[in-house]
């Protein structure tokens, strides 16, 4: 760990006097935005605090030390302790953030820094204060559509691609979609038209939704790869129907915000090529993990660096990064089809 | 007898330990074997590679003659494999689960007798609910019914009976035995459950420290039977002593 922090302060003096430029510009920016920034890291604070507030009495009510003879007093200290350092994680990331700033631009951002200090200082204690919310643990199927009974019972692969869905919705459930929507209405300009300000509400829902089903996709393919290891199953078969509703859904749903975005005025052509992107993203993303949980392996961190990767070579050369996703898509359906024989 | 299932010299290791270590075992069509052991001592594990979910580090599994590296999708067709409670898939329905193993298994129906068993466990009234709103007994059913599904050679239980009622569980075990009686698959029973091994098994085997140290036939189950009182539970301590000490 030292050492990896040893070489990226070398590699940053290294690279300081190119980035002089670009640093001062964002600092510039930073002061222009200053009160924006503030009220981002109030807003922040007081959902960090709460949330973590919760989670710490929670796990102290379910501790195995529950019935230990501590002294109330010491557990509410620790629960302190530990909603100040979740806190102060955060915190200290911005800091290092404005440190480097700092050093490559040669001049301290002291307005922002203190805005965003007293704003998350603000943030955390409204976050401390504010009183604990019934909160029960719902089982996920409450928040999920059933799909209808057709009375007797068939073989089929039916409820298999609807669970990617049903996963996706359970994650989009009420008490986590309402911060989504209050984010949607905030990107709402003043002074804009009914239409407008719809448009982007249902932008940032529809975009919100597409990513949250992927990552139900990526999570359901882990789930069912355990669940039916024991079968017969051959790759294709345990793919496709995981895969081919999710997928109906992100193309049906960029499709939609593409044609929003169309009528609001953006370039066709730049359109296109994002909606060809993140549909190349979701197939090839998607592909490489059922392929790797089916294969029982974790793809994680490969997942990222697929990702981060096509969207290198696309920005770099249009057209490669599409190709690169296919072919890292087709390399792992061939492994994994090789899997159970 | 046929083979349903052999183990060849099977070892596994998780990371440096070595779960198993050169486990070999036969089990014929018609036998209901039980798989005694302390906890930690490889039961789990030994079921798991069996049913390919760990991938040993040598030996073989041999499914009615059909060689699980080699022949993988063969061997798991004739395989009914019960899944642990917590690995059932939350957001579908009881029905769901069963139509997409069935699904799995290439099944043109559900079998009449799994769908008979289900009735009598009392399962049809759970059925189109959801996973996540089953007790550990009710899901603990569907497990044991999607392992049924599909006339498999070999089933493979890991504690089924934990969390089933006893009218639920006497249920099983006779249902087990009738498949058992026409030789039509064998049974794997890993358990803690004594009564079990004494009254229903064919045969069964200790695990300890990842090998087996002990065996017992149908004849030797009867004779402690017959000599009553606690005489199983102190052959199995005496067995596993010597290797917990050493």
């Amino acid at each position: 760990m030292v050492g990896v922090v040893a070489a990226a302060v070398v590699a940053l003096m290294l690279v300081a006097p190119r980035l002089r430029e670009p640093a001062l510009r964002i600092n510039a920016l930073l002061d222009g935005y200053a009160l924006v920034l503030m009220a981002l890291a109030a807003i922040h604070a007081v959902l960090l605090v709460s949330r973590r507030k919760r989670q710490e009495q929670e796990a102290s009510r379910m501790s195995w030390l529950v019935a230990a003879p501590i002294d109330p007093s010491a557990r509410r200290r620790w629960i302190v302790l530990n909603v100040l350092l979740a806190a102060s994680r955060h915190f200290a990331i911005v800091l290092a953030v404005l440190g480097v700033l700092t050093l490559l631009s040669g001049s301290f951002a002291a307005i922002p820094a203190g805005l965003i200090a007293a704003g998350f200082c603000v943030g955390a204690l409204v976050g401390w204060c504010l009183p604990p919310r019934d909160y029960f643990q719902h089982e996920e199927s409450r928040y999920s559509r059933k799909l209808r009974s057709q009375g007797s019972i068939r073989p089929s692969d039916r409820a298999l691609s609807h669970w990617p869905i049903a996963q996706a919705f359970a994650r989009h459930r009420p008490e986590n979609s309402r911060y989504i929507l209050l984010a949607a209405l905030c990107a709402v300009q003043g002074g804009s038209s009914m239409l407008v300000g719809l448009s982007v509400v249902v932008t940032w829902l529809l975009a919100t939704y597409l990513v949250i089903l992927l990552q139900a996709t990526l999570r359901v393919g882990r789930d069912a790869a355990a669940w039916l290891q024991s079968t017969p199953l051959g790759f294709v078969q345990f793919a496709w129907p995981l895969a081919r509703r999710s997928f109906a859904h992100q193309a049906i749903g960029s499709l939609v915000m593409s044609g929003i975005g169309l009528g609001q005025g953006a370039p066709p052509e730049m359109t296109g090529q994002l909606l060809l992107l993140w549909l190349t993203l979701v197939a090839s993303v998607t592909t490489i993990s059922l392929a790797d949980s089916y294969r029982q392996q974790s793809s994680h961190l490969k997942l990222w660096l697929t990702a981060a990767g096509i969207a290198a070579v696309e920005w770099r050369q249009q057209g490669w990064g599409v190709l690169l996703a296919l072919l890292a898509a087709i390399w792992h359906v061939r492994i994994a089809m090789q899997e159970k024989t | 007898m046929s083979a349903v299932l052999s183990l060849q010299a099977l070892r596994a290791r998780y990371s440096r330990r070595e779960v198993l270590r050169g486990v070999s075992l036969q089990i014929d069509a018609g036998e209901w074997f039980c798989l005694l052991g302390p906890n930690g001592a490889g039961k789990s594990t030994l079921l798991h590679c069996i049913g390919g979910r760990v991938q040993p580090a040598s030996g073989e599994v041999i499914i009615d003659g059909q060689a699980l590296s080699t022949q993988s999708i063969a061997a798991r067709q004739i395989l009914g494999f019960a899944v642990s409670p917590e690995q059932l898939p939350g957001l579908l329905t009881g029905r769901q689960c069963l139509e997409v193993f069935a699904q799995t298994k290439g099944l043109a129906q559900i079998d009449e007798p799994v769908l008979e068993l289900a009735r009598q466990f009392g399962f049809m009234q759970f059925i189109d609910e959801c996973v996540d709103t089953y007790s550990l007994g009710t899901r603990q059913k569907l497990c044991v019914l999607l392992a049924l599904l599909g006339e498999p050679r070999l089933i493979v239980l890991d504690e089924a009976f934990n969390g089933l009622d006893p009218g639920s569980a006497l249920l099983l075990k006779r249902h087990l035995r009738q498949r058992l009686s026409a030789s039509r698959c064998a049974v794997l029973l890993a358990t803690h459950s004594l009564d079990i091994v004494e009254h229903y098994a064919d045969r069964a085997a200790l695990l300890v420290d990842g090998a087996i140290v002990r065996e017992w036939n149908r004849s030797a189950l009867d004779t402690l039977r017959a000599q009553g009182g606690n005489a199983l539970e102190e052959a199995v301590g005496g067995a596993g002593e010597p290797q917990k000490t050493a």
